[in-house]
């Protein structure tokens, strides 16, 4: 017995001092833990009690593998501040693309039951194209290369990025000033919409946007870049970092389908102007983009394809 | 044999291996050029015996001197006096990696910082005297049973140690070459060197022993010339052990 | 196809990158790992524990995580050093405790007799390391460290989520741009495939070369 403490208690100590390095830096963590009030304020549930069931839907192959189920698979992510945030403590997924996933369920099922399934930006295509989702709400970019493998819907959101700076940096004023600059990304949108925009950047990719803030603070990055609203969360309450009035890259996110059922893709241009339409959406906004920004994009005419 | 001191002098040597206790006050001693063969029953304690002169077992009580040295303890001390006590293994225990050759100049160089050419003709000359030197660039496993133990003989040699200590080296081999390894022995003690051998060969203990040593029970019990030990032994144990290897 | 031709420079460099992050790596990892290895192996107890301590913290945490404490913990404590060597230096901790436990069982493997053969020479106890036990471990330590290697090359992976542009990180942007999984991820694993049968087939002839016939 003594033997074995003998073996253990530097064991502990050990892990003990590298439990305190970890907890020195609260965004080693992988999730998103540094919960501000503000991110607490975002809640889909009241949009998505309101929100519209679509009436005498076609049966098409998808519609019939969603209502056998009875949950719809979407594919998403858990990182995404404003739009799908996952609280490790609960399990809750708050945010824009978590409050539409769930209106498209309700919509088909008449309840708001998704199956989340996380997925790398690199995968999406894939898991549409073999049915192990019935659908992606991830900040879905559309693109041309994208729709020559998948359909997307018509635009639900328009985003445009933002950048994010320490509150002393003089060199940078606008997108233009980040050419040659480390600039600290999230993989997936923020990511594309950066080399899109600024392909003389150099990104920096960071799994979460905590690190991301993080690195701008060590200075190992000179910018934060990725879509505005989701960096208004994560700074609202920082005072060493700064959000520039310059903005770049317009992008607007789809919802992904297979191209096998077209008539479900109809199915959902309908569900995205019927939502649209009846005040839903901006219900929707209200309550989760709009905690942290003042005025909602204005999606292209709205509901036309 | 001589009035100067022994080279191996041991006294009240007691050795356990937890609560076993393994060498029961042993005390002998092997004079210069003397060749002393311990024979004795499986577990009496014939390794272990053979094994503390060179301090790779150390003894719990007692005092064992080689040269009119007390063994020292573990560190640099120790290894030079193993450098000057040799040690032939029952299973040979060639460095695997090395060429024969580099086996035997292994200790010259390392430990007695011999040139490297200086070693290498010392090597050869040995090999050729334990008849094989045709196999110096071979790699141990290349050779046979006996090939090898003569091998290492030869490395033992090499350092011009005072006195050569054997752990039944014949045992792991196969009976057409034991000869050639005992033949080695016999003419080294021919040659005057100063040897403690166990063995269970009686042929070779009747030729080149100048004493014999019956050990049973970590004791020993009986110490004499071989032909009183073979035609005349004392104890029972000794009569015993004797009619069971004799008529076997 | 066009794709490869694009994004050429930016896959060459991805693919460097990964080269660097395991060279330099596993150097480090080997030091680490047989400096871990003689301190498991010594005598003093408190070493013993230390180098213990050491392997049972670090092999349990997941590298990720490691890297992470090394990339945004250090800076709270006034060290702040590149990203590249962040997950350098998070790497060779992690596959130390891997050689290291290689190394211990290589020299297990040594054989008794022969490293007695060899203090019944005279030689001093670190005489015997060198010239008996750590040739002839290394030799039996060969393969598992090339295995090690190899998984060094794919867990330098890692990077990618660490800032560190390498091979997984540039084909994940690629194919963010360019919306072509297969063609990409078969590039990357072409890639992969390309440092790791290096890697085996140096090993074997290596191998090859030092295998003590028994
Ligand atoms: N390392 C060890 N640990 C524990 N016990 C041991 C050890 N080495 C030997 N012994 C025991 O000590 C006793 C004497 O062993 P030793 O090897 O000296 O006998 P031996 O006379 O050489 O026998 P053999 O003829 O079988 O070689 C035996 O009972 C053996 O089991
Ligand atoms: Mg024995």
């Amino acid at each position: 017995m003594a033997r074995r403490r003998h073996r253990l208690v530097p064991a502990v100590a050990g892990l003990a001092a590298l439990l305190v390095a970890a907890a020195c830096s609260s965004s080693a963590e992988p999730a998103e833990r540094s919960a501000t009030n503000v991110l607490a304020e975002v809640d889909q549930s009241a949009a998505v009690e309101q929100g519209p069931v679509g009436e005498n839907l076609p049966l098409t192959p998808t519609v019939q593998r969603i209502r056998e189920r009875g949950s719809l698979v979407a594919a998403g992510v858990l990182s995404s501040p404003v739009f799908a945030l996952q609280d490790p403590a609960t399990g809750r997924i708050s945010g824009f693309d978590a409050g539409i996933a769930q209106l498209l369920a309700k919509y088909i099922l008449g309840e708001p039951n998704v199956e989340t399934k996380t997925s790398g930006a690199e995968t999406r295509e894939s898991l549409l194209q073999n049915g192990s989702v019935d659908v992606v709400v991830s900040t879905y970019s559309i693109t041309e290369a994208r729709d020559r493998l998948i359909d997307f819907s018509t635009p639900y959101y328009i985003a445009q990025s933002g950048i994010v700076v320490r509150s002393d940096e003089t060199r940078i004023e606008d997108a233009g000033d980040l050419a040659g600059m480390k600039v600290a990304t999230q993989p997936g949108a923020a990511e594309e919409a950066l080399r899109r925009g600024i392909p003389e950047a150099e990104p920096i990719l960071f799994e979460t946007s905590s690190e991301c803030l993080e690195a701008l603070r060590q200075g190992r990055v000179d910018a934060w870049s990725q879509n505005n609203a989701s960096l208004l969360s994560k700074i609202v309450q920082e005072t060493d970092v700064m959000l520039l009035p310059a903005t770049y890259g317009t992008v607007e996110f789809g919802i992904g389908m297979s191209e096998d059922d077209p008539e479900f893709k109809e199915i959902v241009d309908e569900f995205v102007r019927t939502i649209v339409a009846d005040g839903t959406w901006q219900r929707l906004w209200d309550d989760t983009v709009g905690v942290v920004q003042d005025e909602p994009p204005v999606l292209p005419t709205p509901g036309s394809p | 044999m001589t009035d100067r001191p022994p080279l191996v002098a041991l006294d009240g040597v007691n050795k356990y291996f937890g609560s076993l206790h393994v060498l029961r006050d042993v005390t002998l001693s092997v004079g210069r050029g003397e060749v002393v063969v311990i024979i004795g029953p499986s577990g009496s304690g014939k390794s272990t015996l053979c094994r503390s002169i060179n301090r790779l077992e150390p003894i719990d009580s007692g005092t064992i001197a080689v040269d009119g040295v007390p063994l020292p303890a573990e560190g640099r001390a120790l290894a030079a006096l193993r450098a000057d006590v040799g040690m032939v293994f029952q299973s040979f225990n060639l460095f695997a990696h090395k060429t024969i050759l580099d086996n035997v100049t292994l200790g010259p160089v390392k430990v007695r910082k011999l040139p490297r050419r200086e070693a290498e003709q010392r090597a050869r000359t040995l090999l050729d005297r334990v008849g094989i030197a045709d196999q110096a660039g071979k790699m141990p496993a290349h050779l046979s049973g006996g090939q090898q133990q003569r091998a290492a003989i030869a490395r033992a040699l090499a350092m011009e140690p005072k006195v050569l200590l054997f752990d039944e080296p014949t045992s792991a081999l196969d009976p057409e070459m034991i000869n050639e390894v005992l033949d080695v022995m016999t003419s080294l003690a021919r040659d005057g060197m100063t040897m403690i051998v166990v063995t269970h060969e009686m042929g070779f203990a009747r030729r080149a022993a100048d004493r014999v040593l019956f050990m049973d029970g970590g004791r020993v019990l009986e110490a004499g010339s071989p032909q009183e030990f073979f035609d005349n032994p004392q104890t029972d144990r000794a009569r015993d052990f004797l009619s069971r290897v004799l008529h076997h | 196809m066009s794709v490869i031709a694009d994004y050429q420079d930016e896959l060459l460099g991805g693919m460097l990158t990964t080269i660097q992050l395991s060279i330099v790596t596993f150097p480090l990892a080997f030091v680490l790992g047989v400096l871990l290895s003689v301190l498991r192996l010594c005598p003093v107890p408190l070493l013993r524990a230390v180098g213990t301590a050491y392997v049972e913290v670090v092999r349990n945490a997941p590298v990720l995580v490691l890297i992470a404490v090394i990339v945004f913990g250090l800076p709270e404590v006034g060290l702040t050093i590149p990203l590249f060597t962040c997950v350098v230096v998070g790497l060779s901790m992690y596959f130390a405790c891997y050689v290291c436990e290689t190394v211990r069982s290589g020299i297990r493997s040594v054989s008794v007799g022969e490293i007695e053969a060899a203090r019944a020479l005279g030689l001093a106890t670190s005489a015997v390391f060198r010239t008996v036990v750590l040739p002839q471990s290394l030799r039996s330590m060969v393969q598992p460290l090339a295995t090690i290697f190899i998984n060094i090359v794919l867990g330098s992976a890692l990077g990618a989520a660490m800032g560190v542009h390498e091979l997984t990180g540039t084909v994940r942007s690629v194919n963010l741009l360019e919306a072509q999984p297969i063609l990409c991820f078969a590039l990357a694993g072409l890639g992969y495939l390309v440092m790791t049968l290096t890697i085996g087939h140096t090993a074997g002839v290596i191998e090859r070369r030092v295998r003590v016939v028994r």
